[in-house]
C-alpha cells in the first residue's frame, strides 16, 4: 500500500488519534498503560463497541437506531427475569436475544412498512422497550449468579476478558457482512441514494428490516456482556448509551449522512470513548470535564474528516 | 409521563372545595405525592408509605413522578399537570434544590401548601410547610465513621458520587468527608461521580482499583453504584481486602449483604418518609396544624445480620 493510500485510510487516521491519546494518558498516569487497566479498559469499551457496531450499519444504511439503550435494557431484563423464574441461562440468554432482535425487526416494519422515519420509529421504540423493562420488572434488578453469566463476565480466555472476544467476533462478523457480502453492498447502496437503489432492483425494505434487526441483535449481545458485567439486570441500565454508540460511529469517521464509511472504525471511536473516561478517572479529574472532552473529539473528528474530504 | 393515580380524583370536587374550605371530609381531600423516579425501589417504597397513609386517611393521592432520576424538566412538568388539578396539597420530592424553586411559587400564589420529603428545596423564596426526610448528610456521616471503625482509623477509602448537580450528592458526599477530614489516618485516595448508576460505578470501580491498589473501602452514595463496586471488587479477587457500603437498602443491596458481598448499607427508612410526609400535610390542611421545620426520620446503618427474615417481611421483599 503506498504512503498515499495509507494517508487517505480512514482506519488509519483514526487509529493514529487512538495510540496519540494513549500516548498522552500514559505520560500523565503509571497506571493506565498496565496491564490491568488495558484488561479493565477492554471490558469497559465493550457494551459501547458491540452497539457502536450495529449502529455503524445504520448509519451507513442513511438512518439511526436511537432506541439500542432501551433495548439492551429489555433484553436484560428477559434474560434476568427468566432466570429468577428458573429457566435454564442459556435458554434465557437465547430468549434475550431473541427479545432484542425481535424489538429491531419491529423497528424495521415500522420504518418500512408504515413508512416512519426511522429517527422517530426507533425514538418510539426507545420509549416502548424502556417501559416494557420496567413493566416486566416493576422496577426491580434481578441478580443473575448463574455460572455462564459469571463467566461471560469475569473470567479470561487466553488472557483476555470475555467482553472482548464478543467484541472481536462481533466486528469480524459485521465487518465481513459489510464488505463481503451483497447485504454489506446494498446497505452501502441504499445510504448512497435509496431512490438509485431501488430502480436498481435492490429489495430495499427487506434489507433495512435485516439493518434493524441485526442492530438489535447486537443491542441483546451488549445485553448479555452487561448482564455478566453487573451481575444483575437493572431495568434503568445504559440510559442515553445509544448517545455513546452514535458518537463512536462519528469519531470513526462514518458519515452521518450514508453510504460511506468502515465498520472497524467505530471500535475504535468506541475505545477513544472509553479511554477519556478511563483515563480522566485514574486521574481523578472531574466527569464534568469528561463529558467536554468527549463534546470536543466529536466536532474535531467530523472536522478532520471533513478537511480531509475537501482535500481530496 | 408516568402517572399511577391511587384513585381518580373528582376534579369538579376538589375545585369546588379547594383549600379555603375547612373542614373538609376526608374523601374530598386530595394530594398530589411527586418523586423523583417512581421506577427506583427507594422512591417506589416512599410511594408505598404515601399511599399506606393516604389509604388510612381515606385521602385522594396522585402519586407520580419524572420518567427517570435526574430528568429536572420532567419533575417541572409533572408539577405543572399536577397544580392545575386543584389538589389541596402537594408533597414533592424535588430533583434538585434551586431548579424546582418557581414551580413551588406556583403553588404558593394559588394557595396550595407544598411539603418537601426526602430532598430540600433551597432557602430563598419559595415557601413550604416542612421537611419530612433524613439528615442525608448525619447519615452519611455516621456511614464514615462505621467504616473508619472498620479500618481501625486507619487506611484509604474513595468515594462514587452521585450525580454532580443534585442536592442530594452533595449532602451525601460533605457527611462522609466531614468524617474522613478528621481522621489523620484515613486518606481519601478518589472520589468519582458515577452518576447513581450501576454500570457507571462498576467502571468506577475499576479504575480506583486500578490507580489505587491499597484502597481499604469504596462508600458508594447509593445502593446501585456499590454495587457495581461489588462486582469490581470480585473481578480484581479483593473481596476480602475491600470494604464496599452503599445507601438506601434496596432489595439488591440486601441479597448482596446477606451473600457477604456489600458489607453495608444505610437504611433511610424511606417508607416512613412517606408516610409522615402525607400524614404531616393532612394534618395541616385539616386541622392547620403549626409543623415543625424539619421532621426528621432517622436512617440506620445495616449489615448483614440485619438482613432478618421479619425486616424482608415488613417491607415485602422476598429474597431467594
Amino acid at each position: 500500500m503506498g504512503i498515499a493510500k495509507l494517508k487517505s485510510n480512514p482506519v488509519v487516521w483514526i487509529l493514529l488519534v487512538a495510540v496519540l491519546m494513549a500516548v498522552i494518558l500514559s505520560f500523565l498516569s503509571p497506571f493506565f498503560m498496565t496491564v490491568g487497566n488495558m484488561t479493565n479498559l477492554s471490558k469497559q469499551v465493550s457494551i459501547v463497541a458491540i452497539l457502536a457496531a450495529g449502529q455503524a450499519v445504520v448509519i451507513i444504511s442513511g438512518g439511526i437506531d436511537l432506541s439500542v439503550g432501551s433495548v439492551l435494557a429489555f433484553s436484560a431484563v428477559v434474560i434476568g427475569t427468566l432466570i429468577q423464574m428458573d429457566v435454564n441461562p442459556t435458554l434465557a440468554m437465547f430468549a434475550g436475544l431473541l427479545a432484542g432482535t425481535f424489538a429491531g425487526w419491529i423497528n424495521g416494519m415500522v420504518i418500512t412498512r408504515a413508512k416512519i422515519p426511522p429517527f422517530i420509529a426507533t425514538l418510539g421504540m426507545l420509549g416502548i422497550a424502556r417501559g416494557m423493562a420496567l413493566a416486566i420488572t416493576g422496577g426491580v434488578s434481578h441478580p443473575v449468579l448463574s455460572p455462564l453469566f459469571l463467566y461471560i463476565g469475569n473470567a479470561k480466555l487466553l488472557g483476555l476478558p470475555i467482553p472482548l472476544y464478543f467484541v472481536i467476533v462481533t466486528f469480524l462478523v459485521v465487518g465481513i457482512m459489510m464488505h463481503k457480502t451483497v447485504f454489506g453492498r446494498h446497505v452501502y447502496a441504499i445510504g448512497g441514494n435509496e431512490r438509485v437503489a431501488r430502480l436498481q432492483g435492490i429489495p430495499v425494505d427487506r434489507q433495512k428490516v435485516k439493518i434493524y434487526a441485526l442492530s438489535g441483535f447486537l443491542a441483546a449481545l451488549a445485553a448479555v456482556v452487561m448482564t455478566g458485567r453487573l451481575a444483575a439486570t437493572p431495568p434503568s441500565v445504559a440510559q442515553a448509551i445509544e448517545l455513546q454508540a452514535i458518537a463512536a460511529v462519528i469519531i470513526g469517521g462514518v458519515s452521518f449522512v450514508g453510504g460511506r464509511g468502515i465498520v472497524l472504525t467505530a471500535l475504535i471511536g468506541a475505545l477513544i470513548m472509553a479511554m477519556i473516561t478511563n483515563g480522566l478517572n485514574i486521574l481523578g479529574i472531574s466527569s464534568f470535564y469528561q463529558q467536554v472532552l468527549i463534546g470536543v473529539v466529536i466536532i474535531v473528528a467530523v472536522w478532520l474528516d471533513n478537511l480531509k474530504s475537501s482535500a481530496r | 409521563m408516568l402517572r399511577n393515580t391511587l384513585t381518580k380524583l373528582t376534579a369538579v370536587a376538589a375545585l369546588a372545595t379547594g383549600v379555603a374550605t375547612t373542614g373538609a371530609y376526608a374523601q374530598d381531600i386530595s394530594m398530589a405525592f411527586i418523586v423523583k423516579d417512581m421506577n427506583n425501589p427507594y422512591y417506589a417504597r416512599m410511594g408505598d408509605g404515601a399511599l399506606r397513609a393516604a389509604e388510612e386517611l381515606g385521602i385522594n393521592l396522585s402519586y407520580v413522578s419524572a420518567e427517570y432520576n435526574g430528568d429536572i424538566e420532567g419533575q417541572i412538568a409533572v408539577v405543572e399537570s399536577e397544580l392545575v388539578k386543584g389538589h389541596d396539597a402537594i408533597v414533592l420530592v424535588p430533583m434538585n434544590g434551586t431548579a424546582l424553586i418557581p414551580k413551588v411559587m406556583e403553588a404558593n400564589a394559588l394557595g396550595i401548601p407544598v411539603i418537601t420529603a426526602d430532598t430540600k428545596v433551597d432557602d430563598g423564596p419559595a415557601q413550604v410547610e416542612t421537611f419530612v426526610g433524613l439528615d442525608e448528610r448525619t447519615s452519611f456521616a455516621g456511614m464514615a465513621e462505621w467504616v473508619v471503625e472498620q479500618l481501625g482509623g486507619e487506611g484509604q477509602v474513595a468515594i462514587l458520587e452521585g450525580f454532580r448537580g443534585s442536592s442530594t450528592a452533595e449532602l451525601r458526599l460533605n457527611g462522609m468527608m466531614d468524617v474522613f477530614n478528621s481522621y489523620e489516618g484515613i486518606e481519601v485516595v478518589a472520589s468519582i461521580s458515577a452518576d447513581w448508576d450501576q454500570e457507571k460505578g462498576l467502571k468506577a470501580a475499576e479504575d480506583i482499583l486500578q490507580a489505587h491498589p491499597e484502597v481499604d473501602a469504596i462508600l458508594g452514595s447509593n445502593d446501585l453504584m456499590a454495587l457495581g463496586a461489588v462486582q469490581a471488587v470480585k473481578g480484581a479477587g479483593l473481596s476480602d481486602q475491600v470494604i464496599v457500603v452503599g445507601d438506601d437498602a434496596i432489595p439488591s443491596a440486601l441479597a448482596s449483604l446477606r451473600a457477604g458481598d456489600l458489607d453495608a448499607t444505610i437504611d433511610g427508612n424511606t417508607d416512613r418518609v412517606g408516610y409522615e410526609a402525607v400524614m404531616a400535610a393532612y394534618r395541616l390542611v385539616t386541622e392547620g396544624a403549626e409543623l415543625d421545620d424539619w421532621i426528621v426520620v432517622e436512617s440506620s446503618i445495616m449489615t448483614a445480620e440485619d438482613v432478618t427474615d421479619e425486616y424482608l417481611a415488613s417491607r415485602g421483599i422476598e429474597l431467594d
